[in-house]
């Protein structure tokens, strides 16, 4: 018999990979982030 | 294709000493980052940023590849199959992520680069935070990547499940 149940770390990495690939996705495409976004001059 | 034991052993010592060797890397960078911030002397902080950009060239993208290679080569050649168990899975998206983001941040260490071998460019603008901000991340997520690895937690996605039912099924 295999266990069907989905591991409560699963859901926790999850819902964190998610979150961390949307704001990602929202940062490249607002033009809020990428090459020279950070620098003081530019 | 289930890889011979031997092949299996030699497959993993490349995939832990890249992998492990990536997470070094990654923490010297984060080393030279602070010290960039940090030092006083003008000369040295130039150097610390102008040598970012060779350095993720030459260490940590080599570094990240291999580790991915290393990695597949692993999981494909093993039982424990690429996508069958959650920690593998993690660990693959983990490795792909941080590869991707490291090689679209080559563009900004190479302006980060610019910046501090322009000799009008004040220290002020050759200072730069966001080094930092991406290596801390980097490690953090290398990091976890090596803890699951460790502690390879329980739970078989739906696809592995199914390949157990299978064997199961074809054993009687």
């Amino acid at each position: 018999m295999v266990d069907q149940s989905l591991p409560g770390w699963v859901k926790v990495f999850g819902i964190v990979a998610l979150v961390v690939v949307v704001l990602f996705v929202v940062l490249l495409v607002t033009g809020g982030h990428g090459p020279g976004r950070h620098m003081l001059g530019g | 294709m289930i890889l011979r034991p031997s092949l299996r052993r030699l497959v993993l010592t490349a995939h832990v000493t890249t992998s492990v060797g990536w997470l070094g890397a990654v923490a010297g960078f984060l080393f030279l980052a602070v010290f960039g911030l940090a030092s006083e002397d003008e000369q040295s902080v130039r150097a610390a940023y102008l040598v970012m950009e060779p350095v993720g060239w030459f260490v940590l993208v080599p570094l990240a590849f291999a580790s991915l290679l290393t990695g597949l080569t692993q999981s494909l050649g093993t039982h424990w199959g690429l996508l069958r168990h959650y920690w593998v899975l993690f660990k693959l998206l983990i490795n792909v992520f941080a590869t991707f983001v490291l090689l679209m941040y080559m563009k900004t260490l190479d302006l980060v680069g610019d910046v501090a071998g322009d000799p009008s460019a004040e220290l002020s603008e050759v200072r730069n935070v966001s080094p930092l901000l991406h290596a801390a991340l980097a490690l953090f997520l290398l990091v976890v990547a090596a803890a699951l690895a460790i502690y390879k937690p329980r739970g078989m996605t739906r696809y592995g499940r199914r390949a157990v039912v299978r064997a199961q099924s074809d054993r009687g």
